[in-house]
């Protein structure tokens, strides 16, 4: 099966139809009248993952929104979670809590590896989703959460919303105007992210003792990742350090710097076609140092990740943005006359009126994906090319075994 | 420092000092473009997994042979589907181990496994979108493990053609979660169908998921699905 043809499909139908299916189903707020929320409009939500973010997650779906359940394999941390909001219900098993007919959207913050197998079982189950960064850990789930998504017409936001202020910036808005129109057919912009991802945070941090996992449903914490004694540095933030959970600081940040860029650049629904990157040999279960990533698209658009942690800056090429005279007169003229794109819709109204949200998730899983090549190229040593459609590495079989990984039973996205 | 590194593997445990099998992690990335060193730690490496070492040890191997794992591997590896603590780590590697002997060695191991094992090779043979297993795993769908039936569903949509919507639109639910199961897999068959342009047959999976004792959301996938094979 060509992964890249049913895409291509289902855009086809989404776009043909789905406009149409909601525009009967909903009633338009300003016949309810806005303000406070009826209780007949308000939607019964639901959080996985009580650490960390999660109840920062929680905020960012918007009013309206009545939190009943609760969930976390760490029955301290849900217990406190569901109290900080009032609530009474919680599980530590996510599966329990999705069999609710009243929870309508479910929030998720648990570490990544389940960010995918959440989401999807949220939407199979009927729910919309508000999922916090990264949308995964490697990139066939990523590209399974976006098809569970358009097969049951469910909401899927990404919790970061650097894009949503950038849609807002004239200057920004100009450049996303030349971009989507396609009128620049060779793209000289490159452009540079220095620092700020956290690289020695999450490196070269494996640490091999073996402790009590205490009260915590550590197999379940586990789940698609392989199954190894808990040792408390693999849980909680400094799971970041190891490949089996997280992607390291490109992971944990590269989400929030490239979003916005990338809706900025309109490449929301393609990746980077080669990618380089300058890294001493990769740990294999320890994210660790790398200096820079070079991102190249087709169009020649290059997206860099300069560490500025280790080994020399990125001086290949200067920071250059997409600028209106890089077009005929003519065209700049086109650009001129063409209408600023519609503002991005947030969650709790994507919710509402079944619009897509700004962070959909096929722009989500376009974002993941830089960070995820990002990764293999650090993990391989290897320049690596890519082919956005099939989203396979091409010419190189090693590399490519990283874009899907085997889970552990019963987990499963593809 | 790689036969010191090795001979550490042979009493290699958790808890003890992992960075003492660094050099063979090196190995590795030092031999990435010389394919007979490859072959010469692979061998190794197999070897290791031939004998009487810990579960640790072994998920080292599994790790490493994911990476650079050949049709070599897979004799070794298939030995270990049917150990409890050490099939995931045994399918870890043969998943991604693109020669067709792995899948072989899966489909072989599949009738003697029940549990998890069973799900995991289910789950591989799916992710692989290995076509030849579709009878075994059509033949599972009426298993009277709720979850095994449920994996097999979901491997048949991933696995995608005619014959796998056929078997899921043949199979009788026996449960809530394996029918949840089944109409996921048989819309991503669809799915899988319409894109190849066999509408007739996308068709026909769409419409049993369109009436009105399916959810909305199902409901809702079902008229889409519908509407995209009419060309709208």
């Amino acid at each position: 099966m060509n992964p890249s043809t049913r895409k291509i499909s289902r855009r086809r139908f989404l776009e043909g139809s789905a406009a149409g299916i909601s525009a009967f189903s909903i009633v338009p707020r300003h016949v309810l009248g806005m303000g406070q929320t009826p209780p007949s409009e308000e939607l019964g939500g639901a959080l996985i993952g009580c650490g960390g973010q999660g109840p920062g997650t929680v905020g960012g779906m918007g009013s309206g929104i009545r939190m009943i359940a609760f969930c976390d394999v760490d029955r301290r941390r849900v217990e406190n979670a569901a109290k900080r909001f009032g609530a009474k219900d919680v599980y530590t098993d996510f599966r329990k809590l999705l069999e609710r007919p009243d929870i309508d959207v479910v929030a998720i913050a648990t570490h990544p590896g389940w960010h995918p197998l959440t989401s999807i079982a949220a939407m199979e189950a009927g729910k919309d989703v508000l999922c916090e960064k990264p949308m995964s850990r490697f990139i066939a789930e990523g590209r399974a959460v976006v098809e569970a998504a358009k097969r049951y017409g469910r909401i899927f936001q990404i919790g970061t919303y650097g894009r949503f202020n950038a849609s807002r910036d004239p200057k920004q808005i100009l450049i996303h105007k030349i971009m989507a129109s396609g009128l620049l057919k060779e793209c000289q912009a490159v452009h540079i992210k220095r620092g700020g991802l956290k690289v020695a945070e999450w490196s070269g941090m494996v640490r091999y003792e073996v402790s009590d996992p205490g009260d915590r449903e550590w197999d379940l914490y586990c789940g698609p990742a392989p199954l190894r004694p808990f040792h408390a540095h693999r849980f909680g933030g400094t799971h970041r350090g190891y490949w089996d959970y997280e992607g390291g600081g490109l992971a944990d940040m590269a989400q929030h710097h490239f979003d916005p860029i990338n809706w900025v650049y309109a490449k929301d629904a393609t990746s980077p076609v080669q990618v380089e990157a300058s890294a001493p040999p990769a740990h294999p279960e320890a994210c660790g140092m790398w200096g820079w990533v070079e991102l190249r698209y087709a169009d020649g658009l290059t997206f860099v990740m300069d560490s500025d942690e280790w080994g020399d800056r990125y001086d290949r090429q200067t920071e250059r943005d997409v600028r209106l005279e890089d077009l005929s007169p003519i065209d700049q003229q086109k650009i001129r006359e063409m209408p600023d794109p519609e503002p991005l819709v947030g969650f709790a109204e994507a919710v509402k009126t079944r619009q897509q949200p700004g962070g959909h998730a096929e722009a989500a899983h376009r974002t993941a994906t830089l960070m995820h090549l990002a990764n293999i190229a650090i993990r391989t040593g290897r320049k690596i090319t890519y082919d956005p459609k099939k989203e396979q590495i091409l010419g190189d079989a090693e590399a490519n075994r990283l874009v899907n990984q085997p889970m552990r039973a019963p987990w499963r996205v593809v | 420092m790689l036969d010191q590194a090795f001979e550490t593997l042979k009493t290699y445990d958790w808890g003890t000092d992992r960075n003492l099998l660094n050099p063979i992690d090196e190995a590795i990335v030092a031999s990435q473009a010389d394919p007979a060193a490859r072959r010469g730690l692979e061998g190794r490496l197999v070897a290791v997994l031939k004998t009487d070492v810990t579960r640790a040890a072994k998920d080292f191997v599994c790790r490493a042979l994911m990476i650079l794992g050949t049709a070599d591997s897979v004799p070794a590896l298939a030995a270990l589907l049917a150990e409890p603590e050490q099939s995931h780590m045994a399918r870890y590697a043969l998943e991604r181990i693109t020669a067709p002997e792995a899948a072989q060695a899966m489909r072989d191991a599949l009738p003697k496994l029940d549990g998890q094992m069973k799900i995991g090779v289910i789950g591989s043979l799916g992710a692989r979108r290995d076509v030849a297993s579709v009878p075994a795993l059509a033949a599972l769908l009426g298993d009277t493990d709720t979850a095994i039936a449920r994996s097999a569903a979901l491997a048949l949509g991933a696995i995608g053609t005619p014959a796998a919507a056929k078997a899921l639109m043949r199979t009788k639910p026996t449960s809530a979660e394996a029918a949840s199961a089944v109409t996921d897999a048989a819309l991503d068959c669809a799915e899988g169908l319409l894109a190849a342009g066999k509408s007739v047959e996308a068709l026909a999976v769409y419409k049993r998921f369109a009436g009105e004792d399916q959810p909305k959301h199902v409901r809702l996938a079902a008229t889409r699905g519908m509407l995209a094979c009419a060309g709208k």
